[in-house]
């Protein structure tokens, strides 16, 4: 009864019910707004203007009755209210369905939401997959399949945003020896909006689906009657700010609170890579941003971005008309470097975890280091890659062609490394370590396919294919799921106190990771004999039905796989037995408190006085307490 | 960190960047209207945003915070 | 269960000092502007990626001069006294700080006014229509998402006076007023950039059809 009670008077609970009441209202209100002076309001499944102003006040409902600006309004009207830490004298697990401002906490809630929505965008892939598994239409129509794979693709977007915000929080602030993020209310915030956005992108699916696929190209995204889409803009314009939100937060926490004598050649390599990421993150969503708006409106409001003029006499005055490649530019602008946005984190995880595991010092420190600021550079400046069927002229694709092929020097640093810190190592294969390896391994698949893809000739019959399909999964399960996976292994029992069962870890291992190898690598062979992506059917006669059985036997070993992870860490949350408190003998300052980490991390401020990855070097330390560094 | 001296001085600062900031858009608008140049507009654009920055937004507090006005 | 460990003693043993606190505010809001920058930037993209023939290349609308000119000055003027207000209370000369807050926020209203009422009404009176190619959509979408800016800013600019009236700024310690400020000599620098880029550059395109 008592928990019913702290269940409903939650921030997730009264957010969301503030929402509902704010689209409901809102919309009503636009719709006779709009009757009253004369529009047409009674085409398609809802009102598109109503609908879309329903959606961007329903998030302000949100926050306002989740409580998220409460502190924000107080300022406003001259207070200067305290933070306010621990659980409100409720219990401690209602934290974190209420907003809370520890960066743990915000970590944690990160992690649960990224696994729920990862979840759900893995049905959805089972679904359309079950479908694909024979030629010819079984269950499915054209236009529920063109809903499911789009869903899929942002539903699993938002799961990655989610995913790398959990490492961020939770990892970031504790690693450089904080107490917290700069500003731990905005970090509040940046978790907060993501709900509400997940939801007006999850309505998409129930105002009708949508039919563009993740990337909403105009002129299709500017006419398709499925209104889904509007939704799906929208809920991807919303999540925008919590990406920007928390890439602003954690650049100042990395400049202004690092540990005294940590420089940021000794930080933890994680934080390299987190600050690469969140710098990325902080700048160029704003581009995705201006797109969609732009399709937004060229949908509600008439601006026409995207519509070339065909009138002959304004072609007569010399008036310029839209372009729909206008759209990819900002989009890829965007979308091409959110791919290290994702990936990045995931590359710090395996350079971290490295060491601990072969007790051998990280290899060549400052290269891994700038190497990932330099992917998020260059990473930057290859976009156009995307385009190249697109009619670009032949003197814009050279230059994308030789960037884009320039993103292997500094990834290619990063294998070096690893190589070389596993070279004569004393290995450990605990279940992390197994899933670094594996991430390895398949990131390795997902860049050797990539210069294939960015050389214009072999990309003209690749483009659009299965083997694009089978490429952007390995990138994304080697520098993002696996090294997830492994982080979460990792550090579940610094989080928890608890540890999970190593034999159910290397079972998750052993048959996820040849799952993946097998459906990747039959998608990009299918792409090659001529599998289109986003379709929903193929013919008997191509002679892949066999292939595609394959991905979808994989796809659902992939799937059970996920569950087992999932049964074993709650089992393990049950379990009386307390964790040891170091398992993996790490260095990094996070394993010098005790586990669960206290609220604010440390007992007092540290110290760094050695370098942070002389693993099997006999007396180095690399943190110890500023109280007893002396000076 | 200086005491209020003449209220005035205190603020020539601002009024020198305030000055040239319209003595720069006065320009921008007859050199469009005659020569047409956007590489010159865009520099005088440019110009001004230095001023703006430096003297109105004090980006220099960033690697500076002490230095105060 | 919890993840952070049960702990009674709410006291954060680093807490950041408040000197701290203002140089990562600072930070923070200057990376803020770093990403509205590439908001803007791609605005400015657009422009120029859609405002072109083949005839004479780079063009413009030919709107009206003497208006625009006219804001853009009503503008520059809000930051000239939203300079002043931030260097009087860091002086502690309050007087001078109130009535140019107030100055700021009323040439900034002048300045939306004229953007939307004006330069809105003049572009879709007989001439620039919301949907007349991109000409329109550009205009709309760059001087509207500004205006959404320079509504943000009057509303800033309107709190910190009220918190100003109040005394809650000193001469020492009024990050309130210094955000205030960065945020709308922003506001005044993005216009720098699209007031040319709206009004100067390309080759004027007559409007009447
Ligand atoms: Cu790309």
């Amino acid at each position: 009864m008592r928990t019913l009670y702290y269940i409903v008077t939650s921030a997730l609970v009264r957010g969301l019910i503030g929402q509902g009441i704010t689209a409901f209202v809102v919309y009503q209100g636009m719709v006779s707004l709009r009757n009253a002076l004369g529009y047409d309001t009674t085409q398609g499944v809802y009102d598109e203007p109503s609908g879309v102003m329903a959606a961007l006040i329903s998030v302000i409902g949100f926050l306002l009755a989740a409580g998220v600006f409460t502190d924000w309004l107080k300022w406003i009207g001259g207070e200067d209210p305290p933070l306010k830490h621990g659980a409100q004298g409720r219990p401690e697990w209602t934290r974190y369905i209420n907003v809370d401002v520890n960066h743990k906490v915000i970590g944690i809630q990160y992690g649960i939401a990224s696994m729920v929505i990862l979840l759900l965008g893995g049905l959805l892939a089972i679904i359309f997959r079950l479908e694909l598994a024979m030629p010819g239409l079984q269950f499915l129509d054209g236009d529920a399949y063109n809903t499911l794979f789009s869903a899929h693709g942002i539903i699993m977007i938002v799961s990655i945003f989610s995913g790398i915000a959990a490492m961020i929080n939770y990892l970031g602030p504790v690693m450089i020896g904080a107490s917290d993020m700069s500003f731990p209310r905005l970090n509040a915030f940046s978790y907060w909006v993501s709900i509400p956005a997940a939801t007006v992108l999850l309505s998409a699916l129930v105002v009708g689906g949508w039919d563009t696929g993740w990337v909403a190209y105009p002129t299709h995204s500017t006419t398709t009657t499925m209104l889904g889409v509007q939704m799906f803009l929208l809920g991807f314009y919303i999540n925008g700010f919590s990406s920007i939100a928390s890439g602003l937060n954690m650049v100042v926490t990395t400049v202004y609170m690092r540990a005294k004598g940590m420089s940021y050649f000794r930080m933890p390599i994680f934080v390299w890579a987190a600050v690469s990421a969140s710098i990325l993150q902080a700048t160029i969503t704003q581009t995705v941003g201006l797109a969609l708006t732009m399709v937004v409106a060229q949908r509600a409001l008439g601006l026409e971005f995207f519509t070339p003029v065909t009138d002959p006499a304004l072609i007569e005055l010399g008036f310029p008309g839209g372009d729909p490649t206008l759209y990819q530019h900002l989009f890829w602008f965007y979308s091409h470097p959110a791919v290290y946005v994702w990936i990045l984190p995931g590359l710090g995880v395996i350079s971290e975890l490295l060491p601990v595991f072969t007790r051998k010092p990280l290899f060549g420190y400052k290269w891994i280091a700038l190497s990932s600021v330099g992917i998020a550079l260059v990473g930057s400046i290859v976009w156009a890659h995307h385009m190249f069927t697109s009619g670009m002229p032949v003197t814009w694709k050279i230059p994308f062609m030789i960037s884009t092929l320039f993103v292997a020097i500094p990834t290619g640093v990063k294998f070096f490394s690893w190589v070389a810190t596993i070279w004569e190592g004393k290995m450990r294969f605990d279940t992390p370590m197994l899933f670094v390896l594996g991430a390895i391994s398949v990131f390795l698949l997902g860049g050797l396919s990539g210069p294939i893809l960015g050389t214009i000739a072999t990309d003209m019959h690749l483009h659009d294919s299965y083997f694009v399909v089978g490429h952007f999964h390995a990138t994304i399960f080697g520098g993002f799921v696996f090294p997830f996976f492994a982080a979460i292994y990792y550090w579940w029992p610094k989080a928890t106190g608890k540890m999970y069962s190593e034999a159910l870890g290397k079972l998750h291992f052993w048959i996820m990771v040849p799952g993946f190898w097998v459906m990747s690598l039959t998608q990009m062979r299918t792409g090659v004999l001529g599998m289109r992506r986003r379709i929903a059917d193929y013919g008997p006669d191509l002679g892949i039905a066999d292939e595609q059985a394959l991905i979808t036997v994989a796809t659902l070993a992939i799937g059970w796989s996920i569950l087992i992870m999932l049964y074993n860490l709650i089992v393990s949350l049950r379990s009386q037995e307390e964790a040891v408190p170091n398992p993996w003998g790490s260095r990094s300052p996070e394993f010098m408190s005790p586990s669960p980490l206290p609220e604010f991390n440390f007992d007092g401020p540290i110290q760094v006085i050695g370098e942070p990855y002389d693993y099997g070097l006999d007396d180095s330390t690399y943190v110890v307490p500023a109280s007893a560094a002396g000076d | 960190m200086s005491e209020p001296t003449k209220s005035g001085s205190i603020y020539r600062r601002g009024n020198t960047a305030a000055f040239w900031l319209v003595v720069i858009t006065v320009i921008e608008l007859i050199l469009a209207l005659t020569f047409e140049s956007a590489i010159l507009l865009i520099l005088l654009s440019i110009g001004k945003a230095g001023i703006i920055l430096q003297v109105f937004m004090n980006i220099s507090r960033l690697w500076n915070p002490e230095e105060h006005h | 269960m919890s993840a952070v460990a049960h702990d009674h003693d709410h006291h954060n043993p680093m807490e950041p000092t408040r000197s701290e606190q203002v140089k990562m505010n600072r930070l923070g809001l200057w990376v803020f502007c770093l990403s509205e920058s590439f908001l803007f930037f791609a605005l400015l993209g657009t422009r120029f990626y859609l405002w072109r023939n083949p005839v004479d290349g780079i063009i413009r609308p030919d709107l009206a001069q003497i208006p625009a000119f006219i804001f853009t000055g009503v503008l520059l003027a809000s930051s000239y006294f939203m300079n002043r207000a931030e260097v009087a209370i860091s002086k502690d000369d309050r007087t001078t700080f109130n009535y140019s807050m107030l100055l700021t926020a009323a040439l900034g209203l002048v300045f939306l006014f004229g953007v939307v009422l004006v330069e809105w009404g003049l572009a879709t009176g007989p001439e620039l229509l919301l949907g007349d190619g991109a000409f329109g959509a550009v205009f709309y979408a760059m001087t509207g998402m500004h205006a959404l800016h320079v509504i943000m800013g009057i509303a800033l600019i309107l709190i910190v006076w009220n918190n100003g009236r109040k005394g809650l700024y000193t001469a020492e310690d009024h990050w309130a007023v210094e955000a205030c400020a960065i945020f709308w000599h922003y506001v005044d620098l993005v216009w720098v950039f699209f007031y040319p880029a709206l009004y100067l550059i390309g080759t004027a395109i007559e409007l009447h059809h």
